[in-house]
């Protein structure tokens, strides 16, 4: 019933650390979001392609499950994960065909979904994390609420930026699985050294936020880069093999390209976070950037 | 040329008197139609502007038509026209329209203060696109009404509003921020104090 | 053809909207409540209905080279006769309803029944064709505006449904909502049709 994917099972497996550290931050119930969303995920998929000839559910099912699950506020409602779920793999990726045919990374498009939907829970409520062993795991829940302190937001309020040490180590309020960057970090070079991510579109990515960073703010991007969810774009988001254009000069014009527009969004308009809307705008170009640049191709060698 | 006679319908001019013909009628009946509908919705629209107006200034009425002309001026300046409230020909307040980007577009809004901007008269939205039921919310009266009264300008200084939460106790230099919507909140405290920084020296020079 | 006939052809076996993916650009744009959708829907009956007496009407006269010309004009006249009644009479609805009643021109509908049906037809047929055609695309219009209205206000005709407890679905209430619906709804539809060939 499961169609088996290498690469998706290392990208679970990567998947781990970044989970057991969330735990300890905000307590079990991370982890009912987490089954909740894999389950409704695995579902709509099955509901999909059960009656197709050799109808599995492809392992990135479960991918985008958990992917969706770390970039949702710690305190998000269980119904609005199934939510999130339904419509991440149902619109993002069974209506163009299933796996392999998505234009739009499929986690994103659940995320934003429930992000327009309910503002509310998405960007009001956040969790101020336990740091104390064992923190969140002798607890189901973190009760320490805090209202509007991610770090992005606080920039966008008071323009005050949090310390770099604390964005490392991941002691910050912020979604489920963005909070250490340093944590994020380390996943990700064993992602490249394993060949299961690629590493263009990462370096692509960080060269232009870092560049319009300094250019629309003229401040250090380190800060920039570890706030928000940004490293958890570079690493898992915009990595998606799927929704990623196949050609490799291509490859690096999205990666600038949605370095540009996340700068630009968190600059000029009213929302805190960028990264979102910037990959499902990367992501509708991709297809015509890469036809043109195949049809140059075609010409050159004609 | 000697061949069949043509029917008049296959002619080149056919068509075109056709269409004339045509073209007039409906014309007309149009015509018609505006006429009749012309008078009633600019009587509508002027009276829309006049209440909204009266009710920035806040100035009680019966007979919007008669009280309007009263208390009001309309003045214009280079692009901008505003409103000037008088009582007993003494010069009260403005009113102009400010404008500021929201979350999803443009907010408009009217801004009533008194004659030396030290403070805000009331405020009131006249377009807004922003989420419904979140955003869309700055155009409820609670949210509007705080900032009734406030201090704008205090010894040459533009005050600019602080956001709080729902539930705090706002202070002098305070507004409470819907809860949700931040974003739109901050626009319409934005916007006041970049649209008053662009036109109280300008209206107050034409004293 | 029967009148019966004409009229379920053109309002449910050929609808405009789900069969002939017309008139999609109106019916994303005003379906965020029921009470627009409503007028909106009115709005396109007394087009169309109109639009295809006068076009019968006067159809052996209209020269072939210019018809699409007469049937625009015919068809811009009763749209701004429907605004004009509107910003006289409702000008709050009219106010909601922004420019897409003045669109209802562009509404390919209108031009596809003139072209297709009342350039052939009596007039009687072209009334009963047009009011088909307008209630099935109003229809449509109905059940979107429905759920969007039901999940992004939890009200319905602007009577409150869903009490307090409900969580409002913000997208529900914008325009990207719209897209999602028209899309499932076309595919409930059409998926069984599909299915018996």
């Amino acid at each position: 019933m499961i169609l088996k994917q290498k690469m998706m099972n290392k990208v679970l497996y990567a998947l781990i650390p970044i989970i057991l550290f969330a735990i300890f931050l905000y307590g079990w119930r991370i982890l009912m979001v987490i089954f909740i969303s894999n389950i409704f995920a695995f579902l709509t998929e099955y509901l999909f392609i059960r009656k197709k000839k050799f109808g599995k559910v492809s392992m990135a099912a479960f991918v985008t499950g958990t992917l969706l699950a770390l970039t949702l506020p710690p305190t998000i409602p269980f119904w609005m994960v199934a939510v999130g779920s339904i419509v991440a793999i149902s619109f993002g990726k069974m209506v163009f065909g299933g796996f392999g045919m998505n234009v739009f990374n499929p986690a994103i498009v659940g995320r934003t979904f429930i992000y327009i939907s309910f503002p509310n829970a998405m960007t009001m409520q956040w969790l101020q994390p336990l740091t104390k062993f064992p923190a969140g795991f002798a607890v189901w829940q973190n009760t320490s609420l805090v209202t509007t302190a991610t770090p992005m937001i606080e920039y966008n309020n008071s323009a005050k930026l949090t310390e770099l040490t604390q964005l490392f180590s991941g002691t910050i309020s912020g979604s489920i699985g963005e909070t250490s960057a340093i944590l994020i970090l380390l996943v990700g070079i064993y992602l490249v050294i394993t060949k299961t991510a690629k590493w263009q579109p990462m370096l692509s990515l960080l060269i232009s936020f870092s560049l319009f960073t300094s250019i629309f703010y003229g401040a250090n991007p380190l800060q920039f880069i570890f706030s928000g969810g940004l490293m958890f774009g570079t690493i898992f988001m915009i990595t998606d093999p799927v929704s990623m254009p196949k050609n490799k000069i291509a490859i690096w014009i999205y990666g600038l390209l949605v370095g540009f527009l996340t700068v630009f969004i968190r600059k000029f308009s009213l929302f805190t976070e960028g990264f979102m809307f910037a990959l499902l705008l990367g992501n509708i170009f991709m297809p015509i950037i890469e036809f043109g640049l195949n049809q140059m191709k075609v010409k050159k060698s004609g | 040329m000697a061949n069949e006679k043509k029917l008049f319908r296959e002619t080149r001019v056919y068509p075109i008197i056709f269409m004339l013909i045509i073209t007039a009628i409906f014309i007309g009946i149009l015509a018609t139609f505006y006429q009749f509908s012309f008078a009633k919705v600019q009587k509508y629209r002027k009276t829309q502007l006049k209440k909204m107006v009266m009710g920035v200034f806040e100035i009680p009425t019966q007979n919007i038509e008669n009280d309007f002309p009263r208390y009001i001026t309309i003045r214009k300046m280079e692009d901008l026209i505003y409103y000037e409230y008088r009582q007993d020909s003494i010069l009260m307040g403005y009113c102009f329209p400010i404008s500021g980007s929201g979350l999803w577009g443009t907010i408009h809004a009217l801004l009533a203060v008194t004659r030396d901007f030290g403070k805000i008269i009331n405020i009131e939205i006249v377009d807004q696109n922003e989420t419904p039921g979140l955003g869309g919310r700055i155009t409820e009266s609670w949210f509007k009404d705080q900032f009734k009264g406030k201090i704008l300008i205090d010894d040459n200084i533009l005050n600019n509003f602080m956001l709080i939460s729902e539930n705090e106790i706002a202070k002098d230099n305070e507004i409470k921020q819907i809860t949700g919507a931040t974003a739109s909140s901050k626009a319409l405290v934005d916007m006041i104090y970049e649209d008053v920084k662009k036109y109280n020296l300008k209206l107050r020079a034409d004293l | 053809m029967k009148k019966k006939e004409i009229f379920i052809t053109s309002a449910f076996t050929q609808n405009s909207v789900w069969r002939q993916i017309l008139g999609i650009c109106s019916a994303l744009a005003v379906t965020n409540l029921m009470l627009n959708s409503l007028v909106m829907g009115l709005g396109v009956i007394f087009t169309l209905a109109l639009s295809g007496f006068t076009i019968s009407l006067i159809r052996e006269y209209i020269p072939k080279r210019i018809r699409m010309m007469v049937q625009t004009l015919i068809i811009a006249s009763y749209v701004i006769i429907v605004d004009l009644f509107l910003k006289t009479f409702y000008p709050e609805i009219s106010k909601s309803l922004g420019p897409y009643v003045g669109l209802i021109i562009t509404n390919c509908i209108i031009m596809g029944r003139a072209e297709a049906f009342a350039g052939k037809n009596s007039p009687v047929d072209s009334v009963i064709d047009g009011i088909g055609a307008g209630m099935g695309y109003t229809l449509v219009l109905l059940i979107i505006a429905s759920v969007r209205e039901l999940f992004g206000f939890g009200s319905l005709f602007g009577i409150p449904i869903l009490g307090d407890w409900w969580t409002k679905w913000s997208i529900m209430v914008m325009a990207p909502s719209a897209f999602f619906m028209l899309a499932i709804l076309i595919w409930i539809i059409n998926t069984p049709r599909q299915k018996r060939g």
